[in-house]
């Protein structure tokens, strides 16, 4: 990749105002184009709401009117029933469901991008084939798999707990969290950086604490942001490895709000709406952190 | 710090997050039940109840039972272990992963039939006849419906209630505005004339919403049943009709042309859409089972006779069954538990107040109907006195499950270019190849 | 070929004295910290999915009687598939849908991204907003766009009332009323091509073609999936080091050239992560389907996904169920391997 960070003073120049980088990009258009591409943002954002706004409006409708035939009209009387049904329903499995992500996404964020640290930055040989071999078994259907897991968790006593549905997700997310932090430090860290960690003595963990895991910010909030939305809204393994419903997540909840029978669209369409916070929540805190990483200036 | 003490420091913080998420959460058991095996009438402990019910009237109807059962074991806890989806699909699968794991439910609702049979044949349902011979429950329910839970001279389960599922419902208003009479029972050509009819008054004849195969496939199962009769329908099942007899080719070309007259969206609605458009108005008939009856009266708030109405295709004293069973879990660790549960279902009572609560008519046929509505009463009736044939849609009849999966994917390419000879072929080599 | 020199092992000629001598052959470190990973990915995804083949070549496998034994001859589960209308169907639904999907959401997020990452004010709501579709849960996104498809009271309620419809019947003669995923349309269709080329090609009982239904699909599932997509390259567009843009447009690129000569290479291993996490997401779509369109008019919008979970449990045939999953498996490691081995090759050597 790219060793270019040596450049030359450009004293010369008159030097861009500002070092954000979204204000870099910025200043490679002029006036008018600027003008245009704010235009297009502030368009598509009611297009891409159009599913959005059916869904809401019919959340704050009532049973009756919470319908395919009424989903355009905006709700007429606005009624709190589906929130409060939905809430009541899905509640008890807010805990459990928090307490499955939160250690299932940082461990498995770390992890990856330990292993993405060491197959960008401690290669070795056939590491592409170890890689390959890591990402391409992950393909594989879960319905497929889910006796085999059922029947080890069993066997080291985790079956049925919330620490057991954490293994799973840790496990079954390590391929893709390697794969994103993988390519991330290939593009963003230079190898002379860890070559000069590594003359100053530091060992791989040491690399990895000090110089590596600070630069990788953006990294985390892709694998934070995918994580967190897999993990969050999986239904599979979270109604397989637990089978008491109270202990499930709040997605067997969900899920449970339609029977085969009638259907209330207000009470499910509030539910996921409700179900989708946690996750907002994630995307806003973790969206704060796409700053670029202090490669600038650090390397001599 | 040595190699090897570092591996050792990162192992071990590995492993205490893993052991913080383990103490942060609350201790987490897999299952609850941890019952004691005495009599069924002293049952105690916890016993799991595993099902597909988990909203509106279905939900309803289980609490009915969970109520029953609570009133008659106090000291028996019902846990309610429910999963949705699929029509009982999302239930199979996790249920398939604790029998693997030999993690058994008490007890679970299944179908009889092809679903029941397969659970026999595991080996993971226990044999109830002596419960039937005990309480003389075989002599309260109709025969033919006990065969579908009969292996080997064995019975296995109990049956919660019986949905009928070939009636042709209709929207009174709207075909009465057309000047059509609709008889109490009709031949296909007769269905085909009230459908022109209705066509050159602009309106639309069918109410589908198969965006569900099994929706389409139930209109092909009655249109056949209607034409080639109970016996006719009985020899496929058994094998000794083919499905590429002319008769019943017939039926399936019949049933391609009823399709052709659904409404515009019917690919977009579900069977309830479908219902709810029929409601409205915007289309005459519905081939559904009589759980839509629920759903028109108690959703719809329609009133039976005035606004809707329903009639037959062919004999209408030919009854197709869609009915739920609960089973006895073989290894669970509360049997005792089960019956209890099994029992109470049964009992004359909740009999009724299920069939209530489901619409369904009461497995029992010596139980008093008198307090159930007018449509109930006449399907209850049917039931006790009419031909009884299990529905293949809904995976009733006595053979493999993968029939009725033929049979739904047979539908959908029916539907799709309507070449009936090659249904009929479809289903000829699965029921030769599945056995 | 030789030995590739780990330029990371650095530390072994240039440390100090105080290493002791190294034996001749020794384990790369990047290995034996990846190895706990990789070992449990090995029991975790290929000792299962083996698991799952013994299954798909078994004849009588059940959940609560394991029986292993197998089918006469052994890949006669797999011969039921290939014969199977609707499998076939599935395979080419697949295929069609995840190449559309990625071209969409690969795009749409980028473009996204790039307006999102330059706009100087609420960033952050933009972002938000675009990322609000990732959160939802499928099962009911899926209901959501079942309604919006729906061709009488869906979209194309709007596209009627907005005047869009009759204007765009002025002009072609019939009105912007699409059957979205109820079309049973096929477009293109090279099963008669195939049948020339392959012997006994008319095995094939599908058109091979592009189901149109399908492309509405693309649509749903690229509207949930570019916040994935956008929130990636957002991730790409603000690590690029800033000294390498400022040079750039010092040298004179502005506008698209800056883009296309510029940025666009940089972010070729952020695009390689989305499109390989992205096929993983599209050779999985169930969820979605199921709640929006089912399998669809003749299959047109079934997948293997769906197929292997009523094969499994509503057909009670895990064999068969287990076949097809091998086969998608085997689908993915022909399409992603190539491509993998190909972009890691290219990164050793950098």
């Amino acid at each position: 990749m790219t060793d270019t960070l040596v450049a030359p003073s450009r004293s010369r120049f008159r030097k861009p105002k500002s070092t954000m980088s979204h204000e870099v990009h910025h200043q490679a258009f002029g006036k008018k184009s600027r003008r245009f591409q704010m235009a297009l943002l502030v368009i598509l954002v009611p297009v891409m709401m159009v599913p959005l706004y059916v869904m809401i409006s019919a959340a704050f409708k009532t049973s009756a009117n919470a319908d395919v035939s009424t989903m355009w009209q905006l709700p007429n009387p606005i009624s709190l029933d589906g929130i409060t049904a939905a809430w009541k329903a899905l509640s008890p499995n807010f805990v459990n469901s928090f307490e499955m992500v939160i250690p299932a996404v940082v461990l498995s964020c770390l992890i990856g991008s330990f292993n993405g640290y060491l197959l960008s930055k401690w290669r070795f040989r056939y590491d592409n084939v170890i890689f390959t071999l890591m990402l391409v078994g992950m393909f594989i259907p879960y319905q497929s798999v889910l006796i085999p897991v059922v029947k080890f968790l069993q066997l080291v006593g985790l079956y049925g707990t919330i620490p057991g549905l954490v293994f799973t997700h840790v496990v079954y997310g390590i391929p893709i969290t390697t794969l994103i932090f993988r390519n991330y430090y290939t593009a963003t860290i230079p190898t002379a950086l860890v070559e000069a960690a590594a003359i100053d003595g530091a060992g791989v963990l040491r690399t990895f604490w000090s110089i590596i895991l600070p630069l990788s910010a953006p990294g985390f909030v892709v694998a934070g942001i995918f994580q967190f939305t897999n993990i969050w809204n999986d239904f599979l393994f979270g109604i397989v490895v637990i089978p008491n419903p109270k202990m499930q997540p709040v997605t067997a909840a969900l899920n449970n709000l339609s029977g085969t029978q009638t259907v209330d669209w207000n009470i499910v369409m509030a539910g996921a709406l409700i179900a989708a916070v946690p996750t907002l929540v994630a995307y806003l805190t973790l969206g704060r952190y796409y700053v670029q990483g202090l490669t600038s200036g650090s390397v001599k | 710090m040595t190699r090897k003490k570092r591996i050792a420091a990162i192992a071990a913080v590995g492993a205490s997050a893993l052991l913080l998420a383990a103490c942060g959460s609350s201790s987490g058991n897999s299952t609850p039940s941890s019952g004691s095996s005495q009599g069924a009438s002293g049952a105690t402990g916890s016993a799991e109840v595993f099902s597909w019910w988990t909203s509106g009237s279905e939900n309803a109807a289980l609490q009915s039972l969970f109520d029953a059962t609570k009133t008659a074991y106090p000291n028996l806890t019902l846990v309610n272990a429910a999963v949705a989806g699929g029509a009982g699909t999302n239930a199979q699968q996790v249920l398939a992963t604790r029998l693997a794991g030999g993690d058994i439910p008490e007890t679970w609702q299944t179908h009889p039939g092809g679903a029941l049979g397969d659970y026999v044949k595991q080996g993971v349902v226990e044999d109830v006849t002596s419960l039937y011979t005990q309480n003389g429950w075989d002599k309260a329910v109709p025969k033919s419906l006990l065969d579908t839970i009969t292996y080997d001279g064995k019975i296995y389960a109990v049956l919660t209630g019986v949905h009928r599922g070939n009636v042709w419902w209709y929207n009174k208003k709207v075909v009465d505005g057309a000047g059509v009479t609709v008889p109490a029972n009709m031949t296909f050509a007769e269905f085909e004339g009230i459908a022109k009819q209705l066509q050159a008054k602009n309106i639309t004849p069918l109410c589908l919403g198969d965006k569900d195969i099994w929706t389409a496939a139930m209109v092909v199962e009655e249109t056949i049943v209607g034409e080639v009769g109970a016996d006719g329908w009985k020899g496929l099942m058994d094998g000794s009709l083919k499905w590429s007899d002319p008769k019943v080719v017939q039926a399936i070309s019949d049933a391609y042309t009823s399709l052709g007259w659904a409404q515009k969206d019917h690919k977009s609605q579900d069977w309830t859409g479908a219902v709810a458009s029929l409601a409205q108005g915007k289309c005459a008939f519905n081939v559904m089972g009589d759980w839509a009856y629920g759903e028109l009266v108690v959703k719809q708030k329609l009133v039976d006779g005035t606004d809707f109405g329903y009639t037959f295709l062919g004999d209408p004293n030919t009854f197709v069954t869609v009915s739920d069973a609960f089973v006895e879990g073989k290894g669970s660790k509360n049997p005792a538990g089960a019956i209890a549960f099994m029992s109470t279902i049964m009992d004359k009572t909740a009999q009724v107040n299920f069939a209530k609560l489901k619409g369904s008519s009461p497995f029992r046929t010596d139980v008093d109907p008198s307090s159930l509505g007018a449509y109930q009463q006449v399907a209850a009736k049917t039931l006790s006195s009419g031909v009884l044939v299990a529905s293949l849609v809904h995976g009733q009849a006595l053979v493999p499950a993968a029939d009725s999966q033929a049979f739904a994917d047979a539908t959908t390419l029916l539907e799709a270019k309507g070449d009936a000879a090659a249904f009929a072929k479809a289903m000829d080599t699965a029921f030769a190849t599945n056995k | 070929m030789a030995t590739p020199v780990s330029e990371l092992d650095v530390g072994r000629t240039a440390a100090p004295a105080r290493k002791r001598p190294k034996p001749r052959k020794h384990v790369p470190r990047g290995l034996l910290w990846l190895l706990p990973s990789f070992l449990i990915v090995c029991v975790f995804v290929y000792v299962f999915i083996g698991y799952t083949v013994a299954v798909s070549i078994s004849s009588n496998w059940r959940a609560a009687k394991p029986d292993l034994t197998p089918t006469d001859p052994w890949y006669a589960n797999y011969q039921t598939l290939a014969n199977s209308g609707r499998f076939q169907a599935d395979v080419r639904n697949n295929l069609v849908f995840a190449f559309f999907f990625l071209i969409l959401a690969v795009l749409a997020g980028f473009l996204f991204a790039v307006l999102v990452h330059n706009a100087l004010r609420a960033r952050g709501f933009f972002r938000s907003v675009f990322m609000l579709p990732y959160a939802l849960s499928f099962i009911v996104t899926g209901v959501v766009w079942r309604w919006l498809f729906n061709p009488e009271a869906g979209l194309n309620l709007i596209l009627a009332n907005s005047g869009l419809s009759a204007a765009y019947e002025r002009v072609t003669g019939s009105p912007l009323q699409p059957d979205w995923t109820s079309s049973p349309a096929v477009v293109g269709d090279l099963s008669g091509m195939l049948n020339k080329v392959i012997p006994g090609g008319d095995f094939i009982q599908v058109q091979l073609g592009i189901p149109l239904a399908l492309m509405a699909v693309v649509l749903a599932a690229a509207w949930q999936l570019m916040g994935f997509s956008m929130a990636m390259f957002l991730a790409g567009l603000s690590s690029v080091p800033n000294e390498i843009l400022e040079a750039a447009q010092l040298d004179g690129a502005t506008g698209l050239r800056y883009y296309r000569s510029i940025v666009i290479p940089l972010m070729k291993p952020f695009a390689v992560t989305v499109v390989v996490i992205l096929t993983h997401v599209a050779f999985k779509m169930f969820d979605l389907i199921y709640a929006m369109s089912g399998s669809g008019i003749g299959f047109a919008t079934d997948m293997p996904g769906i197929f292997v979970y009523e094969t499994i449990y509503k057909a009670l045939q895990p064999n068969i169920g287990a076949a097809a999953a091998i086969v998608m498996l085997f689908m993915v490691c022909v399409v992603v391997v190539p491509y993998l081995v190909r972009t890691g090759r290219r990164d050793a050597h950098d």
